[in-house]
């Protein structure tokens, strides 16, 4: 326990930063209008100070109130999954659906790591036959199982 | 009346051929099972694989989209409780409640009739809640064809406020949630002026963020990473599980049958309001039950009314949450939402034109969710040993699946590498603010009605020169903006009153 909700002070104060954001860029670069012809930027900056304001009232009362421990990110898991898209992304255009689903496989297996070398492969091979039957055989999505960049 | 029947007669006559036709059977039938099994799976929830079947209803007509769309959600409710019987872990949300009477029941080597009984009651109630918007939705359709855009403004935002506070135990938290969403839907070319709005120089994002990409990066990947180190340990005793053991016995019956009714009611109720729904509806049966039994302290020992009155409660609820959605297209939780989304991608406008313009969607819907309902009956008992079955696939296997469903899922929609990256910003987001204890799924609910009550906004606006008691001068958003305003009201005073309180012991 903390003697303050500090996990509700930093999301207040995030939601905050997010809303200044928001109506700052409104305010600067989108014509406001009038209450009656408004303009692109009106709602959003009406939107951002509510946010501010919600900010506020998340932060106060945690000031006062004692807290949970902090969560502890799993930062792991979190690069590990989020770099399995991107590996994904980054390649199956120029190499094709089945390279891609392999290496998304390999990376996403890294996060929690309790898969062994054989049963990745195991798994990265039947990703891949489940990859082509769906998308490729069901649902007629074209999608080139492999492809060479030359 | 009589016209008011002779329209229904037609309209069910019409909706039953349109959810028997080949197709949609086809859908349907996909949609319980998968619902049935990302259910009985603990971790996968009917929002994740909703999310993860958006894109492909990219390739389907609107009515088998919607229909499979629907019966992941509702099948997803009746898988749930397998895990909450036999794991003590809940497979859903909305079965978190059944664990309490449902587990000890399995432990007492009842798990047979645990099973049987709560799709019994899940059955029950959603033909309750089936039938319920059968008779209402012409109704409410009919009341609010005349709406103009002050009453939709009025509408929306009392359903946003009603989702983010009333069962929300940090109001400000989740209409901070539901702002962030208006605000993210706020991202493309302004419709009116054509001026791009929060795009930061990236083309792809002048056509609004996809909520694909929304959907897919808050809840596939969010939860993906949040879940990889929370173990799941549990053994079934699989032998206790045979069908002779499905037979409940005569005492059982007896006391099931005022909880089925109960719970019914309180699902019924309570799913159709916005920001209710399944999860509180659940628990506010079980409590009921609990209350006014005449011996409580069989509760929590594998009391058979603690498992009736949710089943038939969040099955009820899971139905008549459709009601406001259809008739009104006010989405009252984050699934529905999504079915709004997936409306919107096929061209739909949501609202009470929806039954007027696209009966055969309407009620093919509606029926197929009596379809559904029979089909999961007959999936879920004679095929229970291979539910428990799925039961133990390790997630350290299902989430590099689920990872793959996403990145080819959305890649597919557009062809475009840079979705992917939107997911994985918005999936790191979303874990953000899943370690901060805020709720995504109420991002979500603003992200979908966000740009509609902008809209209905400005053109209240027009119409009114910039009067904002304009709201108030028409009885019907009049009656909406006061309940709106004593909802955030009664939040602001119940998110001050922990400080108070703590003050005064300061003292």
């Amino acid at each position: 326990m903390l003697k303050r909700d500090y996990r509700d002070i930093i999301g207040g104060s995030l939601l905050i930063v997010i809303g200044f954001g928001t109506t700052w860029q409104a305010w600067l670069e989108y014509p406001l209008g009038t209450v009656s012809r408004m303009g692109p930027g009106m709602f959003p900056a009406g939107v951002g100070a509510l946010l501010m304001g919600m900010g506020l009232l998340v932060i106060v009362p945690a000031l006062f109130r004692v807290g949970p421990a902090l969560p502890k990110p799993d930062f792991r898991a979190l690069f590990f999954v989020l770099l399995s898209l991107a590996v994904f992304a980054l390649t199956v255009d120029t190499f094709g659906l089945i390279p891609a689903t392999a290496l998304l496989t390999v990376t996403a297996v890294l996060a929690d790591n309790k898969l062994g070398v054989i049963g990745t492969v195991v798994l990265a091979v039947g990703l891949a036959a489940i990859a082509i039957l769906i998308f490729r055989v069901g649902l007629g999505i074209l999608l080139e199982p492999f492809k060479w960049p030359l | 009346m009589t016209a008011y029947l002779n329209g229904l007669i037609d309209n069910l006559g019409l909706g039953l051929s349109t959810a028997l036709s080949p197709t949609n059977l086809y859908y349907c039938f996909i949609g319980v099972v998968l619902g049935k099994f990302v259910g009985v799976l603990p971790g996968i929830g009917a929002l994740v694989t909703l999310s993860l079947l958006l894109p492909i209803t990219f390739y389907l007509h609107h009515t088998p989209a919607i229909v499979m769309l629907a019966g992941v959600y509702y099948g997803a409710t009746y898988g749930g409780s397998v895990a909450s019987i036999l794991l003590n872990l809940p497979g859903t949300p909305t079965t978190a409640i059944t664990c309490l009477e449902g587990y000890p029941m399995s432990r007492q080597g009842r798990a047979g009739v645990a099973l049987l009984m709560t799709t019994v009651a899940s059955f029950f109630g959603a033909s309750v809640g089936i039938m319920l918007m059968t008779l209402f939705s012409p109704l409410i359709v009919e009341f609010s064809l005349s709406f103009g855009p002050a009453e939709y403004f009025a509408m929306m935002l009392l359903g946003l406020v009603a989702a983010a506070s009333v069962a929300s135990e940090a109001p400000a938290k989740g209409m901070a949630m539901v702002l962030l969403g208006i605000l993210l839907g706020l991202v493309g070319l302004d419709v009116e002026t054509g001026r791009a709005r929060y795009t930061f120089g990236i083309m792809e994002l002048y056509d609004r963020v996809p909520l694909v990409a929304v959907a897919i990066g808050l809840f596939g990947v969010a939860e993906v990473i949040y879940s990889i180190r929370t173990s799941r340990p549990g053994s079934i005793d699989r032998k206790s599980i045979i069908f002779r053991s499905m037979v409940p016995t005569r005492d059982d019956i007896r006391r099931s049958l005022f909880p089925l009714l109960r719970g019914t009611g309180i699902g019924s109720f309570f799913g159709a309001l916005p920001g209710t729904g399944a999860v509180i509806a659940a628990f506010m049966a079980y409590a009921v039950e609990k209350k006014i039994a005449k011996d409580p302290s069989r509760f929590g020992k594998g009391a058979i009314e603690g498992i009736v009155a949710p089943e038939a409660a969040n099955n009820s609820a899971d139905q008549a949450a459709f009601i406001p959605t259809m008739t009104l297209g006010i989405p009252g939780n984050a699934v529905m939402a999504l079915m709004i989304g997936a409306l919107m991608i096929h061209g739909i406008v949501p609202g009470p034109q929806l039954m007027v313009k696209e009966p055969e969607l309407f009620w093919g819907v509606l029926m197929s969710f009596w379809v559904g309902n029979v089909m999961l009956l007959f999936l879920s008992i004679p095929l229970i040993g291979l539910w428990i079955r799925i039961l133990m696939i390790p997630y350290s296997l299902l989430y590099p699946t689920i990872l793959l469903f996403v990145a080819i899922g959305t890649f597919s929609v557009n062809n475009s590498t840079v979705d992917v990256f939107i997911v994985m910003v918005l999936g790191g987001a979303g874990y953000i603010m899943r370690l901060l204890d805020f709720q995504p799924a109420h991002l979500l609910l603003g992200f979908v009605l966000g740009p509609l009550m902008e809209e209905n906004f400005r053109r209240t606006m027009l119409l009114a020169h910039g009067d904002f008691l304009v709201f108030f001068r028409q009885p019907i958003s009049g009656a909406l903006m006061v309940l709106t305003i004593s909802m955030v009201l009664y939040a602001l005073w119940s998110s001050l009153r922990p400080m108070r309180l703590r003050r005064k012991k300061a003292v």
